[in-house]
């Protein structure tokens, strides 16, 4: 039985009885969930008893890792965004994705996952608004999230080591948000987005080249994929804790002085001729090896 | 004293360790200024969310059953009798169906209204 279930169960018997039995009801409820359960179903019970109400200002971060980070930035972002008044950071995860996974079209289950983690959270915390911070491939599942689950919105969004496609159709996603409520954070040194588009489907080089669309805010910094987590850039206390506390955004020094894309960067993140000058130097490849 | 007791827990439930520390920070100031009034600590759970600053009743409820299950506070389930007094358990499942005002000398029913659940820290390990 997992929390979230807990809490929906505690709800609904309380909820759904009459005040003068809700105490016998509720104990008789109790003894038949996982004893490990137990005393989180009378804490709520003091919680309700007592009259606590949910703050209005209560806020839910949630993170969502890449493949290659296996969220240890996680417990970096947690540490720095918890010291905030009413804040609460999940760390979100999913089983290992291999990197032929990654370009291959079957990706489904950790989408699935995480979306069932996102609505946990939401049950739990139903008063509470929510933001995201997704990193790489995390960001990927972030938008077929968005894209597949209405019930699902946030607050705030970051983005960093982003593959999205630059296309990705955000006005469609974004309504109800204030404006500058999503940011992507770009590195100009970071290759893997510009891997992602050009050697597999469905991926963008967002996190290159940043989605120059009115619905999100593009910052850019000297950063390779995951820089972002580098304690000597103080990334997350300097630009994250901000935004997520009040919305501020906080300018990056490199969007004047970053580098004009290269050609080459260019020609691979391009949505066709990237992926026919990779996949027809690996056609040349075989066939030259097949006859060599 | 109770660092030793709750440092172990920040470390175990990294996600509501902020929450953890701050209950920390906050029995480390009391034991400095008031060390012989800390048995006598009691705090509500409305007083429990301001000091997690908890934000939301899950989140508060997580917390509290940790500091529960790590032995840091006992829950004491006050029942309120109409003449002011009251009678104290140490659970929900021990709550009666009814209790005897001594004062008015009647029997009155247990329900949510004359309940008020509440902590005080555990000093001891039997406690």
């Amino acid at each position: 039985m997992r929390p979230a279930e807990v809490f929906e169960l505690f709800n609904e018997t309380w909820e759904n009885t009459l005040p003068e039995k809700r105490l016998r009801q509720i104990q008789l409820v109790k003894g038949r969930i996982p004893a490990e359960h137990a005393e989180l179903f009378d804490s709520m019970l003091d919680a309700k008893l007592s009259g606590v109400q949910d703050n209005s200002a209560a806020t839910v971060v949630l993170l969502i890792h890449g493949i290659q980070t296996d969220g240890a930035w996680h417990k970096l972002v947690e540490k720095e965004l918890s010291s905030l008044p009413n804040t609460n950071v999940h760390g979100l995860g999913y089983n290992f994705v291999s990197a032929l996974q990654l370009a291959s079209p079957i990706r489904g289950t950790p989408i699935k996952k995480v979306t069932q983690d996102i609505r946990d959270a939401r049950s739990m915390e139903p008063n509470a608004q929510f933001m995201v911070i997704a990193h790489s491939f995390g960001s990927y599942i972030l938008s077929r999230i968005l894209a597949t689950a209405p019930d699902i919105n946030f607050a705030r969004i970051v983005l960093c080591g982003c593959i999205i496609p630059a296309d990705y159709p955000w006005g469609l996603y974004t309504k109800g948000m204030e404006k500058n409520s999503v940011l992507n954070d770009v590195g100009t040194r970071d290759f893997y987005p510009v891997l992602a588009t050009f050697s597999s489907f469905g991926y963008g080089s967002s996190g290159r080249k940043g989605f120059q669309a009115p619905h999100v805010k593009d910052r850019f910094f000297d950063y390779g994929h995951s820089d972002f987590f580098e304690p000597k850039n103080n990334h997350i206390s300097t630009y994250w804790k901000p935004f997520i506390a009040n919305g501020e955004v906080i300018d990056s020094s490199w969007d004047q002085e970053r580098p004009k894309l290269t050609n080459r960067v260019n020609l691979l993140t391009h949505p066709f001729i990237g992926r026919s000058l990779f996949y027809g130097a690996i056609v040349i490849g075989v066939t030259i090896s097949y006859f060599w | 004293m109770y660092a030793e007791k709750l440092s172990p827990l920040i470390h175990r439930f990294p996600q509501d360790a902020e929450a953890l520390r701050r209950m920390e920070r906050f029995l480390g100031d009391f034991e400095t200024r008031r060390a012989d009034d800390l048995p006598l600590i009691r705090l509500n759970p409305s007083r429990m969310f301001d000091i997690l600053q908890a934000g939301s009743n899950s989140r508060l409820s997580r917390v509290i059953s940790i500091l529960i299950e790590g032995r840091v506070f006992r829950r004491q389930i006050i029942v309120r009798f109409p003449s002011g007094s009251g009678i104290t358990f140490s659970s929900y499942s021990e709550l009666p169906d009814t209790v005897r005002d001594p004062v008015k000398d009647i029997d009155v029913l247990v329900t949510e209204e004359i309940i008020e659940p509440s902590y005080i820290l555990v000093t001891n390990e039997t406690g």
